[in-house]
């Protein structure tokens, strides 16, 4: 049943049920796989979207989401509750993702190849964009520096707070915020009406 | 207050924040989210791989019935099996040790990507010679490198403040490969004093303080004539982020340089009365560096003094004083503290029967009545002299005891 959370049914997405951190924390305290897999249920999602968005390529998404979550999976002894199960998980994306720049080198996204993965199924309660829009936003965030990517990615594709983002990206939270803020001022300078 | 560079507080940042989150490009990108979905089939596959290599990690391996010395020497295999394991799960557990020098190669290396331009921001926190009170300002940096990641040019604008922490004039300092031009733009007297140096005069043997390859260049040239004059302390926090600190006391003069453990970036640097560190940076595309980044643009109605007109070192009434005492001209107390001597060091050298207090004198003697005519001529307050003058013998002690080294000649 787990899995109808949050794969699609009848050609639409579910939102997954959103476990509270505590819980998570406990989850992951017992040290089990059935514990683990609840917990990759709730974030592969935001994982994979963020892998995608930062490499392009879902190919490439799918065999880092799946690194991240084995490499979680091993480190799950280490992990200390501290209610930020979350903001672990991303921080082993982010070295993921990290890896494989150094690996592959920074990727060659095209808008065409990108505009194919978007779920054409999700539509159109659910804020759809038309395809004209969605190229202008995946275009604007490809125009922004690594570093706006990462953050804005992690902001609105993952949905993490500034303060989770701040400590994976081990920058100040106020450096994190004018980083958004910028990259949205730009974004809102390439797509002036993204939503008409 | 404290504000940020884009000069808003953190509450007015929040406020431009959610109302960019609410607006159509920060609604557009939720939806760009939504809009993404994993390839049918992969969550579970991973799953079943997940649950898989669990079960490696927890399936024991059968063991075929064996006789009673067989199953000693495989427990006792196992045993120490089981001894090498733990001992190496100590190891793996101790936290990475790098040496000041592994830190110090790692953040010499150009660190930039080829033909990249980077914006960072720094605090910079210091206490002028002859005030206790120290002054905090923005430090604005933009670098740009060349086809091979090293950098070639850099553009550094901050403002400085007198002891009330008010704007008196604003520096701009703009570095080509080798040459050094700094503009000071004095707001009051709406003149701009124009220097044109090498780097080396400019700085002479010390770091560049925004860029850390050039910190890391001086640490280990220190390390090279001293191995134990440059340490690596333990790995810390530096204004909210994790670093590895080194640290010298080269020539009495201590210096704290944070780097990245990671990326061996410099995340700032600490002396007594000096500390900055990086507040934010990021790679800005070309198009959008704003113009005249890597210029200066003279104010509109600005007079420009000639570089001639702009003081140097060698006219500070102090060394002036000092070197008639010692005997010695200027140049050659530069060069003496080009060797490393100090001025005591260099004029005693010269003279042997005079003492520091007598040179300590002659540095302050003169002081009350300089100090009286810029008072009254409303160039400084009362208080700003009164501090000057709690200060100065001690600040006369340092200036003839610390390595004597001059911006340029």
């Amino acid at each position: 049943m787990r899995n109808e959370q949050v794969m699609r049914v009848q050609g639409r997405m579910r939102q997954p049920v959103t476990i509270p951190s505590q819980a998570e924390d406990a989850l992951a305290a017992q040290g089990s796989i059935e514990g683990f897999i609840q917990l990759y249920h709730e974030h592969v999602h935001s994982v994979y979207r963020y892998a995608l968005a930062r490499l392009g390529n879902p190919q490439d998404a799918e065999d880092v989401t799946a690194d991240v979550f084995k490499r979680a999976w091993s480190s799950l002894p280490h992990y200390r509750p501290e209610g930020a199960f979350k903001s672990w998980l991303f921080s082993i994306a982010h070295r993921a993702v990290a890896d494989h720049y150094r690996k592959h080198g920074p990727p060659t996204v095209t808008l065409d190849a990108l505009a194919e993965i978007i779920d054409p199924a999700v539509q159109p309660e659910e804020g759809a964009l038309t395809s004209e829009q969605l190229r202008q936003v995946f275009t604007a965030l490809a125009d922004l520096s690594q570093e706006q990517q990462e953050v804005i990615t992690l902001r609105f594709l993952s949905d993490l707070r500034y303060e989770e983002i701040a400590r994976i990206m081990r920058k100040r939270e106020s450096a994190i915020k004018m980083m958004a803020y910028r990259a949205l001022e730009q974004i809102r300078r390439r797509i002036p009406d993204g939503k008409e | 207050m404290v504000k940020n560079n884009l000069n808003m507080s953190d509450a007015e940042l929040d406020h431009a924040l959610n109302a960019a989150e609410a607006a159509p490009e920060g609604q557009a990108l939720k939806a760009l989210g939504r809009n993404i979905s994993v390839r049918p089939g992969f969550v579970a596959r991973l799953e079943a791989e997940l649950k898989e290599s669990a079960s490696i990690r927890v399936r024991g391996f059968p063991l075929p019935k064996l006789s009673w010395p067989a199953r000693r020497a495989l427990r006792i295999a196992a045993a120490l099996a089981l001894i090498v394991l733990v001992g190496g799960l100590i190891w793996l557990d101790q936290p990475m040790r790098v040496s000041a020098q592994e830190v110090l190669d790692r953040a010499s290396a150009p660190q930039m990507e080829p033909n990249q331009v980077e914006h960072r921001v720094y605090t910079v926190v210091y206490t002028e010679d002859g005030s206790t009170t120290p002054q905090q300002d923005i430090a604005d940096v933009w670098v740009q490198s060349d086809e091979t990641g090293a950098v070639t040019e850099t553009a550094l604008t901050y403002n400085k403040r007198d002891t009330d922490g008010n704007i008196r004039g604003i520096i701009h300092q703009l570095y080509t490969g080798d040459k050094l031009q700094m503009y000071f733009y004095d707001t009051q007297e709406n003149t701009v004093i124009v220097r044109t140096a090498t780097r080396d005069e400019m700085l002479g043997a010390g770091p560049d303080y925004f860029d850390g390859v050039s910190a890391a260049k001086y640490l280990n040239e220190i390390r090279a004539g001293n191995v134990d004059g440059v340490t690596l302390l333990p790995e810390q926090d530096f204004h909210g982020a994790p670093a590895l600190p080194v640290r010298t006391e080269h020539k009495a003069e201590a210096l704290t340089v944070y780097f990245d453990p990671q990326t061996y970036v410099m995340r700032g640097m600490q002396s007594p009365n000096f500390e900055m560190w990086l507040e934010t940076e990021e790679v800005v595309a070309p198009a959008d560096v704003p113009a005249n980044t890597f210029n200066f643009e003279i104010p509109e109605g600005a007079q420009v003094a000639k570089p001639d007109e702009a003081p140097t070192w060698k006219d500070d009434p102090s060394l002036q004083a000092l070197a008639e005492a010692c005997n010695l001209t200027l140049d050659t107390l530069a060069e003496a503290g080009k060797a490393g001597q100090s001025i005591l060091a260099a004029c005693q050298a010269s003279n042997p029967d005079i003492t520091e207090e007598q040179l300590i004198e002659v540095v302050i003697n003169p002081l009350p009545q300089d100090l009286d005519g810029k008072v009254a001529a409303g160039a400084m307050s009362g208080d700003e002299a009164n501090e000057i003058l709690a200060n100065a013998r001690r600040k006369a002690s340092l200036l003839l005891n610390a390595p004597f080294t001059v911006e340029n000649n």
